[in-house]
């Protein structure tokens, strides 16, 4: 006989940190397009998120929202960029210093998404810093 | 919600510290935009001006550079502001073509000369050459073409300059480098009393003489089109233009004293 209750938290676990590994190997993959990142993200957040506890729907929003979050100043880095390479446009210190600055925030959430994965997959309840609150905002604290 | 709030607000503020922070070192620091500030720019090239005519027959005639010498000069003369110091170097060459390297070194290859009807047409090679410096075209179109690696590694000194070297020698500038270059050799033809006119026949002629010769190598360097023919032949010369003769000896003499090859 299995034990259902160990089964189901160990199920959530491996639902709340795929969600962290699915933006990690998307990275990896070499699709660095802030738009594709971000609807690989959507298509496991829409496939997951029916029929989830608590805990993994809160790591499916924090990742998910996280995303949206660097996708904005993606999208600007990715313009600039090829602005830059295909019409010609100006390097700027400007530009430059944004494209670095974003380039950090990505490795930052790369960081982030790792220690995430391996702390939610432990069953650890692993906020980020603003987008853990937000979310708890957002569907509420589990009581 | 106050905690989210404050939350938000140290974030966008930690990002935006980290962005004044690396904007205030100031990478690229030239006005231009470059990657590279001009200072830094004149030290590459003359490490990659060094390579070159290392390897190349530079003529060192009196006589002929004594002639090309006069032409250069008015034709810097004929810049509006200039960046650099210009060195133009005269190389014995069947080669068709002049070449911009960076930091204002100009190659100038023999071919060009003897191609070239009158000493306007050279000129108006030059004026489009020395565009293309003063729009420092050069550097940005080598770290499109092949990468910043291979710039700062030769201007470390880790790299392989003679690669770089050779890349430049092949390097080519986009429409709107090209035509902005034009532009430029419009305005300066016409401070020095030139007109466009001989800048539109020797490109008109060289499209004539379009053949897969590999003298050609100014047809593949600098891409000839209609538009840029006709854009010469459309510039309007200012109210105040007096055109010029630029050099009083005959040009087919000048030519005469190029070695051959």
């Amino acid at each position: 006989m299995t034990d259902d209750k160990y089964f189901y938290i160990e199920r959530e676990r491996e639902d709340a940190s795929g969600v962290y590994l699915m933006s990690l190997m998307v990275a990896m993959a070499g699709l660095p397009l802030p738009i594709i990142n971000l609807f690989a993200m959507l298509i496991y957040f829409a496939s997951t998120i029916k029929k989830a506890t608590y805990f993994v729907k809160f790591h499916l929003y924090q990742a998910l929202i996280s995303q949206v979050f660097i996708a904005v100043f993606n999208s600007f880095a990715a313009g600039f960029i090829i602005d830059i390479i295909f019409f010609d446009g100006t390097l700027t210190n400007l530009k430059l210093s944004y494209i670095i600055t974003v380039g950090l925030l990505n490795l930052v959430e790369l960081i982030g998404n790792v220690i995430a994965a391996v702390q939610v997959r432990k069953g650890v309840f692993y906020k980020f810093f603003f987008f853990g609150e937000f979310v708890q905002l957002l569907i509420g604290k589990n009581e | 919600m106050n905690k989210v709030i404050i939350q938000f607000a140290i974030l966008m503020a930690v990002i935006a510290v980290v962005f004044i922070g690396i904007y205030s070192i100031g990478i690229i620091q030239d006005e231009d935009g470059a990657l590279f500030s001009i200072q830094q720019e004149k030290k590459l090239g003359k490490l990659i001006a060094d390579e070159i005519l290392t390897e190349a027959d530079v003529i060192e005639d009196e006589t002929i550079n004594a002639y090309c010498d006069s032409i250069n000069k008015i034709v810097i003369a004929g810049l509006d502001t200039q960046k650099f110091e210009y060195k133009i170097f005269l190389v014995n060459s069947p080669q068709i073509n002049a070449i911009s390297l960076p930091g204002g070194n100009i190659i100038v290859y023999t071919g060009l000369l003897e191609f070239a009807k009158t000493p306007e047409e050279y000129a108006s090679v030059l004026a489009h050459e020395l565009g293309h410096s003063e729009n420092r075209d050069v550097l940005s179109s080598i770290v499109k073409n092949f990468g910043i690696a291979l710039l700062v590694s030769a201007a470390t000194g880790n790299g392989n300059v003679g690669e770089l070297a050779q890349s430049i020698l092949s390097n080519t500038f986009n429409r709107k480098q090209e035509a902005n270059a034009d532009e430029f050799a419009f305005k300066v033809l016409a401070r020095i009393g030139v007109r466009t006119k001989h800048f539109a026949s020797f490109f008109k002629r060289l499209e004539r003489n379009n053949r897969m010769d590999e003298n050609m190598e100014i047809m593949y360097t600098h891409p000839v089109n209609k538009k840029r023919i006709e854009a010469a032949n459309k510039f309007k010369v200012p109210k105040n233009f007096k055109e010029k003769k630029l050099l009083q000896t005959d040009w087919d003499t000048v030519k005469a004293e190029l070695p051959k090859y």
